[in-house]
């Protein structure tokens, strides 16, 4: 293959599976990080391209698997930085106090992802923001059809109490915005 | 307590990616991302033509021309120090920043092998430098069979330059560690400081984004090192944002 070939065929692949890599990157890590993943995840598509499956949409799940390890990667060097942030923060004056606690439902939501453990907020994030379907969960996340029945029901089961434990209610949040109006 | 329909919804409805443009392969930013890609996987002489004296087809008459591969410089030593692949049994490879004063190949791959794939590290693992353009550390399961298998050479370690450029990299990392903006100039001037702290002749700085034609953002960091060139590219940083250095 020549170059202007591997160009045309690099480019090909990129815009037919851009749109849901960078989404994919952008639910999960901020704008520049996000960047930095979907080029890294297609350089090393790239370099592994003789393993990248003939379907379009095979493809994409086999490129949302590596941009998991890409961005694994990232989280792992942002935690090493927060470790030292906090060895920084100890020695200088303490935090001020803490926000208002999440009044509305997409804080109180937000407040619950954050509780459940990254294994529940990844199957999550795959099966209601990427919306995959089952099988396609399962193809990326390397484990069967029915681990990923199992452990979704169970991760919208964690969800569901840290939202109860919250004090979130739907029913009174509706009200409560109709009143602010 | 919430039905699993409200629970949906209520998920659906909070997908922060919203905005098309933010995910259009037409703009401007998508461009930005693919010249990137192509930079990385731009390709380096993969092989030359060896022709060989076939002895055992002198038989024949005959000669016969066979392919080699250039890996790394050649000896055993990569073309960039400060990353390393895993490659992983099935789905993608598990890349990473590297310190070759500091860590081994083999042991770093096998320390994360579970986090990254799931599965326990197989019994034999194999450092290999790639024939990529970027002359990669590349490290497969199996023994050291499979640096040929995928056209590499096995590791040797890293050159004496290379452990230089690592003491310089440590330098910085912790010259700047409580920082999240540095100024181009104070960046490039301490890199200078420590390039010859660290008897790094020939190097030079450029600016990644730009190509040193645009102005500078007001915040660096450094994108990669370009070790064949002797070249730091230096990148644009968004302030207030942790400094991931390579």
């Amino acid at each position: 293959m020549d170059a202007d070939e591997r160009s045309e065929r690099l480019e090909l692949l990129f815009r037919q599976t851009f749109r849901r890599v960078m989404a994919y990157c952008l639910r999960r890590t901020g704008e520049a990080a996000a960047h930095d993943a979907v080029a890294e995840v297609y350089a090393v598509a790239w370099r592994r391209r003789r393993r990248l499956p003939a379907g379009d949409e095979e493809a994409v799940l086999w490129l949302l698997g590596i941009a998991r390890l890409v961005l694994a990667n990232q989280a792992r060097s942002q935690r090493r930085w927060a470790r030292l942030l906090r060895r920084v923060a100890e020695r200088a004056d303490p935090d001020p106090p803490p926000a208002d606690a999440p009044n509305d439902a997409g804080d109180g939501l937000a407040a619950a992802l954050a509780q459940v453990s990254d294994a529940d907020r990844e199957l999550l994030r795959l099966a209601y923001w990427d919306d995959l379907s089952r099988q396609d969960i399962a193809t990326v996340l390397g484990i069967s059809v029915g681990a990923v029945d199992t452990r979704l029901h169970r991760a919208r089961q964690r969800l569901r109490q840290h939202l109860t434990a919250a004090g979130f209610h739907p029913d009174l949040t509706k009200e409560k915005n109709h009143a602010e109006r | 307590m919430l039905s699993d329909d409200t629970l949906e919804r209520m998920l659906r409805d909070s997908d922060p990616v919203r905005d098309g443009a933010a995910t259009d392969p037409g703009s401007p930013t998508a461009a930005g991302i693919l010249a990137r890609v192509r930079r990385a996987t731009r390709k380096r002489r993969r092989r030359i033509l060896v022709l060989v004296p076939a002895v055992a087809l002198t038989v024949a008459g005959a000669t016969a021309g066979t392919y080699a591969w250039v890996a790394g410089d050649g000896k055993g030593h990569t073309l960039d120090s400060t990353g390393l692949t895993c490659v992983g049994p099935s789905n993608g490879d598990a890349v990473m920043n590297f310190d070759p004063a500091t860590g081994d190949p083999v042991d770093t791959c096998r320390r994360q092998w579970s986090e990254f794939f799931g599965q326990s590290a197989p019994d034999a693992l194999t450092a290999c430098v790639d024939s990529s353009a970027q002359g990669s550390i590349k490290v497969y399961p199996g023994g050291r069979d499979q640096c040929a298998r995928h056209h590499a050479d096995p590791y040797r370690g890293p050159t004496q330059e290379q452990l230089s450029l690592s003491l310089l990299r440590t330098d910085l990392a912790s010259h700047f560690a409580d920082r999240t903006c540095i100024p181009h100039a104070e960046l490039r001037k301490v890199i200078g400081r420590l390039l010859a702290r660290h008897d790094l002749d020939g190097w030079t700085t450029r600016h990644f984004q730009t190509a040193d034609k645009e102005p500078e953002g007001p915040c660096a960091d450094i994108s990669h090192f370009k070790e064949p060139q002797r070249i730091i590219w230096l990148g644009d940083h968004a302030a207030g944002t942790p400094i991931n250095w390579p």
